[in-house]
């Protein structure tokens, strides 16, 4: 390899004639021997191929390789057909592991299976799996697509693509007239433009910073979303296909529908959890700092290793199930239930994959979201508590009407970023713990995130990806732009001098 | 307070409180108990990395201890430990606790391994792991930098070897199978034979051929239990440990001796056969060569001699006695038509040691006869050893990944001083880039305050993967002089005019400042400086790491917040004493604004502390790598036990910060209110 394929020996014939007597040396007899006999001596002959033991003298040896193995590689060598070689055909494998993915996770199989004996129709309904994604492979590796299908995506992407100039272009024009509504009344710096001159001077560095960092690459990224980018420089122009094959993409529909779940789940689950933990801890006697270093605790974790951790957990024989099992036991041997013990990974099954993929970022959210709730709940003067108490007010009345009001502006806030935050975010934590979830054959947790990650740097389809980004901020600016709005209205206040 | 100190007593209140600690407590503990099986996880090893607990088992329970040091000692990998044990492994968890052996062949044992045959016969354990670096390896590492004063290249002169780095020093291995491999030159060997000569003789072991005839011939020919031996030759035996490779002088012949032959010609190792010095066998392996050559003189060309006659030819009874007659001797030995059983004996371990003991029991031959295989032996001599040094060897197990870590981050010194310096920077770019934008967005009230809000935080809408390959294209080729130019020329032209022509508008001296902005940046000074000139690669510097997070919309939108909170009667109260702009920003706002900066600081250090994705593609070149990005590499060639190490080592410094800055990080939170 060093020689022939490296390209250094172009130039010297006879390098180039030694790494080619090498090669042909290295498929010869004696090299064989030498292969086998080093393997044999070191107790390790019976991974070898039998003929290839017997051709190097080593009978007896080759008895001990376990049987089948010979014929299932005979088989192989004879029916098997070579890895295929063309456009994007470094994804083949990612493609037949979805295949098999779904076949394993297909409802009908194993209902199929569970009856048992009615293997044909088992098969007849693998037979249908693999035909849906074979054709599902060619379209995606391909592009296949009949012609006139192809013009009818082109019109509706037109559309979809003007529809969403058009929002952009209405939404700031309002954004702006809002916004000039809100000025502030002296407008004595516009009267002295040396003084609003050293104004915009101090924001220089922050305007520039964003502008080149942020808006530039956001804008050149634009120009891809109607091309076909290729990182080797072969660009070209496409136009709207790009949109067209996004709009009309089930994967990108299906994975903007796990992101909703996700966004739902997470809210449910999640977003309440830092106000109740705020309430608690404001409320304890004694311990607040001990416990809130505790509840930081997971923070200190970068996101990936907690993500790691947790994929450790979630294992057949991670710390879940063990302690699953451990109650089973207990409530088995002590009061007589019958339950059977767990042993699955939680990862791969699509039901239980988004939940698992969300309990990490609630674990790790928690100590850090409570911060803001409790110094806001601090602001709270006790004279409002007494007054309460006075009227009668029990601990859930004083709760309902005096806490959490006076946090509402904050809650409302951080309840529009924590949904734009859901929907966008969560691609490289999902994609550490299971790269998108068991495949049945759409993602289970493929978050548009992460799709967007996939499409762009694991099929380097940057074009597609671009436009996907774009029909996706598309629909959170207006999100952004309501957040912003709600923020102009309020004024802050510090904490806890 | 929900619950105030008034009617404290009432048990309703006590029962409420109970409740709060109750569910506060649960909640501790699931944020505890993934640390702790995180922190137990990082001082594990293969043998017992699938036992999830809280805390680690080899501390307490000695059978744990056991199995860890019995992986270690066999360099981790089971073969050894079957060979030397002569019992089939399946794993290391399930290694039993060894029978018992008479003290004084343990005491025996344990002095011959001290002296220099046994040393030559031994291989050295605690030498590679699973990913992992046991003592011995820690310690050749050491050794070599001693000796090559941490001169890299010369060690890698003197060894072969082509490392990147000292962590990449291992020591040489050595495999017994059919013959003695050993890695690494001449001079590496010795070394190791000397390093090897200092360690203790506990940390040896010793392939048995016995072991390796018993469990990988004989079982694979006749089958696993003894009861399949009996069955297919007619035989007797009770236990494995009865079937010997080499019988006592005048047993009386068995059905194995076909086997027996079989192997010592074919299949012992060669270091362990002595062919014995006979003129018997001499005339034979003379007659051999001459087959096998035809003349003395094909001899002589092949091995360069000049012999006159095969009879000159030196007949060797160990291989090891003249190396150029390998091959021919290795033939000889497995040729049955010249080489005759009779002359061939195995001289391995077990009967060097049985030798010592000859000496040392002096005319006690029974005494002798019941030393049991040495397998056994080995097993139970390791267990006596592991047993005796048990305190350290469980300091040595749990100190020995974090070391690992730690000896990795500091022989990449660059990480930390790069780290330290990066996240000096990013914090001390951001404490001035975002504080002077929300200053002047708060206290100059600008008519289009909102606009500009809007404008740094509406690119939060857009997921990051977008922008990934522009930026580093951007930071590939950054436009620097074109960019300052350009800023240059519309901050003075916006002045120049503003001084010049008062009675302009505000609009139409910024537009013509954009427009002269554009024209020296976008136009003249690429023309002027062309397209190299005017192009700089921020890859593998600290500014491509540090600029894009500089400024941060929400950290100006929170500072904004801050500032707008602070009284305007100070301000007002500062310009009655004729205190300017610069006094106003900093002496006021900055100082009194010391928790919000603390929590911008933060923000900054954690973000630049763990970035590592992108610092990976932005900097190609190691000798700018930060810890992260250190730590990442290691992660992926170790085991996971080492990761679990590194992660705790590497969430420390964040730990602290937060520790100690806690109070001042929660003043500085600000909160929103109705206007």
């Amino acid at each position: 390899m060093y020689g022939l394929y490296a390209g250094n020996v172009d130039r010297d014939k006879a390098r180039r004639d030694l790494a080619w007597d090498y090669s042909w040396f290295c498929g010869g007899e004696e090299a064989n021997a030498i292969h086998v006999r080093t393997f044999v001596e070191n107790g390790l002959g019976r991974f070898l191929r039998p003929s290839m033991l017997r051709r190097a003298g080593y009978p007896d040896e080759a008895k001990t390789v376990p049987a089948g193995w010979e014929e299932a590689y005979a088989a192989a060598m004879e029916h098997g057909i070579p890895e295929p070689y063309g456009r994007n055909c470094q994804l083949v494998y990612t493609y037949m592991s979805r295949g098999i993915d779904q076949i394993l996770n297909d409802s009908t199989v194993k209902r199929l299976l569970r009856e048992g004996g009615k293997l044909d129709a088992v098969h007849d309904r693998v037979r249908e799996i693999l035909h849906y994604r074979v054709e599902n492979a060619n379209q995606k590796m391909l592009g296949n697509l009949p012609d006139d299908v192809r013009r009818f995506r082109r019109r509706v992407a037109a559309v979809v693509v003007v529809a969403i100039a058009v929002a952009f272009t209405l939404v700031f024009r309002h954004v702006f007239k809002v916004f000039y509504a809100l000025r502030p009344k002296e407008e004595a710096a516009e009267r002295q433009p040396l003084r609003a001159g050293l104004a915009y001077l101090m924001m220089l560095p922050a305007l520039a910073t964003i502008a080149v960092w942020s808006y530039w690459p956001l804008a050149r990224g634009t120009l891809m979303a109607f091309q076909d980018y290729n990182v080797r420089g072969f660009t070209e122009w496409v136009g709207l296909e790009n949109f067209a094959m996004v709009l009309f993409s089930p994967d990108f529909w299906h994975a903007m529908g796990v992101s909703l779940k996700y966004t739902v789940l997470y809210m449910i689950f999640g977003f309440g959890a830092p106000i109740i933990l705020a309430l608690l801890l404001s409320e304890v006697p004694r311990g607040k700092i001990l416990f809130r270093t505790i509840y930081y605790l997971p923070a200190v974790l970068s996101g990936v290793v907690v993500m790691f951790l947790w994929k450790g957990f979630y294992g057949p024989h991670g710390m879940i199930n063990t302690l699953i099992n451990k109650v089973i036991l207990f409530s088995n041997s002590t009061f007589g239930t019958a339950f059977q013990e767990v042993a699955e990974n939680w990862l791969s099954n699509p039901d239980t994959a988004l939940i698992a993929c969300l309990l990490p970022t609630i674990w790790a959210g928690m100590g850090p979201g409570c911060l803001i709730y409790l110094a806001a709940l601090k602001t709270v003067p006790d004279d409002i508590y007494e007054a309460a108490e006075i009227d009668g007010a029990g601990i859930l009345g004083k709760t309902r009407h005096i806490a959490l009001p006076s946090i509402r502006m904050l809650i409302g806030i951080n309840f529009v970023g924590a949904i734009i935050g859901a929907m966008k975010s969560g691609s490289e934590f999902i994609m550490a713990m299971t790269g998108g979830g068991p495949y049945t054959p759409y993602g289970a947790t493929e978050v548009i995130g992460l799709h967007i990650f996939w499409e762009a740097f694991g099929y380097l389809r940057f074009g597609p990806a671009t436009a996907m980004a774009w029909v996706l901020g598309s629909m959170l600016i207006g999100f952004t732009v309501f957040q912003l709005q709600r923020l102009s209205r309020m004024e802050f206040r510090a904490v806890g001098r | 307070m929900i619950i105030s100190t008034v009617g404290a007593k009432h048990w309703k209140t006590r029962l409420a409180v109970a409740l709060i600690y109750l569910v506060l407590i649960l909640g501790a503990v699931t944020m505890i108990y993934p640390f702790l099986l995180m922190l137990a996880g990082s001082v594990k090893s293969e043998a017992d990395a699938d036992r999830i607990t809280p805390y680690p088992e080899f501390w307490f329970n000695d059978h744990v201890l056991f199995q860890k040091y019995v992986e270690s000692k066999h360099n981790a990998t089971i073969a050894n430990c079957r060979l030397a044990w002569g019992v089939s492994v399946p794993s290391w968890r399930r290694i039993e606790l060894p029978e018992p052996v008479a003290p004084e062949i343990i005491a025996d044992f344990g002095a011959w391994r001290e002296t220099d045959e046994a040393r030559s016969l031994g291989l050295l354990g605690h030498t590679s792991g699973a990913r992992l670096l046991p003592l011995n390896a820690r310690l050749w590492r050491k050794s070599m930098e001693d000796k090559y004063d941490g001169d890299l290249r010369a060690y890698c002169q003197d060894s072969g070897t082509m490392v990147t780095d000292w962590t990449g020093v291992m020591p040489p291995f050595e495999i017994v199978g059919r013959y003695r491999l050993r890695s690494g030159t001449e001079q590496s060997r010795q070394d190791y034979e000397s390093f090897k000569a200092q360690r203790p003789g506990a940390d040896l072991f010793f392939r048995d051929p016995q072991a390796n005839f018993v469990l990988d011939v004989l079982s694979a020919k006749y089958g696993r239990t003894i009861g399949d031996l009996n069955a297919a030759l007619g035989t007797y035996w009770r236990d494995w440990d009865e079937v010997l490779l080499m019988k006592e002088d005048g047993a009386p012949p068995d059905p194995l001796e076909a086997d027996r032959e079989a192997y010592l010609r074919g299949t012992a190792p060669l270091q362990y056969i002595r062919l014995a010095d006979i003129p018997a066998s001499r005339d034979a392996y003379h007659r051999y060569l001459a087959k096998r050559h035809g003349s003395v003189r094909a001899y002589n060309a092949m091995h360069r001699t000049s012999h006159t006659d095969f009879t000159d030819v030196p007949f060797v009874a160990h291989i090891d006695d003249d190396p150029s007659q390998r091959v021919e001797w290795e033939e000889f030995l497995r040729d049955p038509a010249f080489c005759q059983t009779a002359w061939i004996s195995l001289d391995g371990p077990r009967e060097r040691f049985l030798q010592y003991r000859r000496a040392v029991c002096g005319r006690d031959e029974a005494a002798v006869r019941a030393t049991p295989t040495l397998g056994k032996i080995a097993a139970a001599v390791d267990y006596h050893d592991c047993m005796a040094s048990s305190r350290e060897l469980r300091k040595e197990f749990t100190k020995r990944n974090y070391l690992h870590v730690l000896d990795y981050i500091a022989l990449h010194g660059n990480g930390i001083v790069n780290t330290l310096i990066y996240c000096l920077l990013a914090i001390l770019t951001s404490l001035i880039v975002n504080p002077l934008a929300a200053y002047a967005l708060s206290r100059f009230k600008l008519s289009t305050t909102y606009q500009i809000l809007l404008f740094c935080m509406a690119t939060m809408a857009f997921p990051g993967e977008v922008s990934m390959i522009p930026a580093f294209i951007l930071m590939k080729r950054f436009p620097l002089w074109p960019l300052l130019g350009g800023v240059a020329a519309m901050a003075v032209t916006y002045f120049l005019v503003a001084k010049l022509a008062p009675r302009w508008r505000m609009g139409r001296i910024a537009l013509s400042a954009l427009g002269a902005g554009v024209l020296v940046g976008g136009i003249i000074l690429p023309i002027v400086l062309g397209r190299d000139g005017s192009q700089v690669s921020l890859l593998n510097t600290f500014a491509a790491l540090v600029l894009p997070g500089a400024a941060n919309g929400y950290f100006i939108f929170l500072l904004k917040g801050f500032f707008d909170s602070m009284p305007r009667e100070l301000y007002e109260a500062a310009e009655l004493d004729g205190a300017g702009e610069w006094t106003k920003f900093w002496t006021l706002t900055i100082n009194l604004s010391k928790p919000i900066l603390a929590v911008i600081a933060l923000g900054a250090f954690t973000g630049a502390y763990s970035a590592f994705m992108m610092a990976l593609i932005i900097i190609p070149d190691p000798d700018m790598w930060t810890i992260m990005v250190w730590i990442f590499q290691l992660q992926s060639q170790s085991h996971g036990a080492v990761v679990y190490a590194s992660i705790v080592l590497a969430a420390l410094p964040t730990f602290l910060v937060f520790a100690f800055c806690q109070n001042l990080i929660i003043r500085g939170i600000v909160v929103p209110t109705e206007k």
